[in-house]
């Protein structure tokens, strides 16, 4: 025990001397007006580089997204509400669809007076087996544009994380910078990959077993597409607990890495004769600058990554609202087997956005992780 | 609908009557009715085809689809009532036979359908 304390401790004390070294080698360089403005252009370039990426991902004007953060846009509701029930609009096709083939299952069911019957028994599983068909092909697609919106906010990440993490060596933490933030970032990918290879093909099969329930009587099967769709939430839930324990480390080591690395340095160069005390103002007013870009730059990013994830799930959301109400309809004329099959796979897709969903919110974690190193 | 109702018990009746008189008759008087009755139904059942139509036509459904669940549907229903009417008339193993040739022609329908599924099945694998 004591010695698995000890191990922590070492680690702990290289993190911090590291963080010093880092910090002492980064802002020493920043003494005269040269390279004051040397650091800053750097800063100023690593600035336009998120920027780009923010409008090349996002096709948006960060000015504008930034100005209407700093004001607090009041429209962004209606907004949100607009695409949702445009979305629901555009999504009720399907909903008609479903309804249609419903219907001619409902006729069949009442000209058999709800017995089973051999001919008309075939014509209805034909019926299910359509409604099948064409809610399987949208789901389908939904989960496909799921794992884009995941792949979209990966490279975007990509595109920024070493401009975001040089602002954050520059403005003084490159303890954090260079030792826990790219932890932070490889268990995100890991994430990412666990998300794309396990968590939608284990979603997508259970549409598969979904179907496979309608047209089985056998009990086995029962219950077996919920069972996956709960699995895909375990795995979620068991990766969100590894990384809140990565982000508690962060908390630990990257907190105090910063603060002792960014005192240290101030203390240090007041013992330099005359200038000392002048030095480590500048350098307080330069690093509170540079602070300044990277928490704007690392909002851009967190924006962004919030504005890539965010609309896509808000569509995901409304295709399974309409699924749901497609399924309570059916089953109200009549197609009890079709609708069954139409609410699982309007849970799956809920399920496919909650994980878009966790993916963005550890994204925005690691920016925020990146950009939260303490100043001097 | 309340002609289709009041002639249901008319021919119920002039099928008991018959039956009296000319036990053979009967059982063709019944079926005369039964198809009277069966196009007495199809205006309602054209409404319903009507609507089904304009849905699919509304959202983009794919018609080669609709039109098989249509025919899947029509055969279905004709193969009961026949059936149907083979066991009134005491000719059950006849009825039978009327089931075992409907469910071909249900299944010879559903190639579209099947199809279709064997399509979206394929493009999930890849």
């Amino acid at each position: 025990m004591n010695r698995v304390i000890g191990n922590k401790v070492v680690v702990v004390a290289m993190t911090i001397m590291f963080a010093l070294f880092m910090s002492v080698t980064v802002l020493a360089e920043s003494k005269s007006s040269g390279d004051v403005v040397e650091v800053t252009e750097e800063a100023e370039d690593k600035r336009d580089e998120i920027r780009r990426a923010f409008e090349e991902y996002t096709r948006l004007d960060s000015d504008d997204v930034i100005s209407n953060i700093a004001t607090g846009d009041e429209n962004v509701l209606s907004e949100v509400v607009q695409v949702f029930f445009g979305e629901i609009k555009s999504s009720l096709d399907l909903m008609v669809q479903i309804l249609a083939i419903a219907i001619v299952q409902a006729l069949l069911s009442n000209a058999g007076f709800g017995l089973k019957r051999g001919s008309l028994d075939m014509a209805s599983l034909a019926c299910t087996a359509s409604i099948i068909a064409v809610s399987i092909v949208n789901a389908t697609d939904v989960f496909e544009s799921a794992e884009r919106i995941i792949v979209t906010a990966t490279e975007f990440l990509h595109a920024t994380f070493p401009a975001m993490v040089t602002l954050s060596a520059m403005s003084g933490g490159a303890g954090v910078s260079v030792a826990v933030s790219p932890m932070l970032f490889f268990v995100a990918e890991i994430v990412v990959s666990v998300v794309s290879v396990i968590v939608f093909p284990l979603l997508s099969s259970s549409l598969a077993f979904a179907a496979a329930e309608v047209f089985s009587e056998k009990k086995v099967l029962k219950g077996v597409s919920g069972f996956v769709r709960k699995t895909c939430y375990w795995i979620i839930g068991m990766i969100t607990v590894v990384f809140t324990a990565v982000t508690a480390i962060k908390g630990i080591v990257g907190g105090s890495a910063g603060v002792g690395g960014s005192r240290l340095l101030k203390c240090f160069l007041k013992f330099i004769p005359v200038v000392g005390d002048l030095v480590s103002d500048s350098l307080e007013t330069i690093v509170g600058g540079l602070s300044l870009i990277r928490s704007v730059s690392g909002v851009l990013v967190m924006v962004g990554v919030a504005i890539i994830v965010a609309i896509p799930v808000l569509k995901m959301f409304a295709v399974g609202a309409v699924y749901k109400l497609s399924a309570m309809l059916a089953e109200a004329i009549g197609a009890e087997q079709g609708a069954g099959f139409v609410r699982e796979a309007g849970n799956s897709i809920i399920a496919a956005s909650g994980m878009v969903i966790a993916v963005g919110v550890m994204f925005i974690v690691v920016v925020a992780a990146v950009v939260s190193v303490t100043t001097v | 609908m309340l002609q289709i109702t009041i002639a249901g018990i008319v021919i119920a009746i002039v099928v008991m009557i018959v039956r009296e008189l000319k036990p053979s008759m009967a059982v063709l008087v019944s079926i005369v009715g039964c198809i009277c009755l069966l196009l007495a139904a199809l205006p309602y059942i054209e409404e319903v085809y009507s609507l089904v139509q304009r849905l699919s036509e509304k959202s983009g459904m794919n018609s080669e689809l609709l039109i098989s669940l249509m025919k899947i549907a029509g055969i279905a229903m004709v193969t009961e009532f026949a059936a149907d009417i083979c066991s009134d008339a005491g000719e059950a193993s006849l009825g039978e036979k009327i089931h075992f040739v409907g469910k071909i022609a249900v299944l010879a329908s559903c190639v579209p359908v099947i199809t279709t599924i064997f399509n979206i099945a394929e493009s999930l694998a890849r």
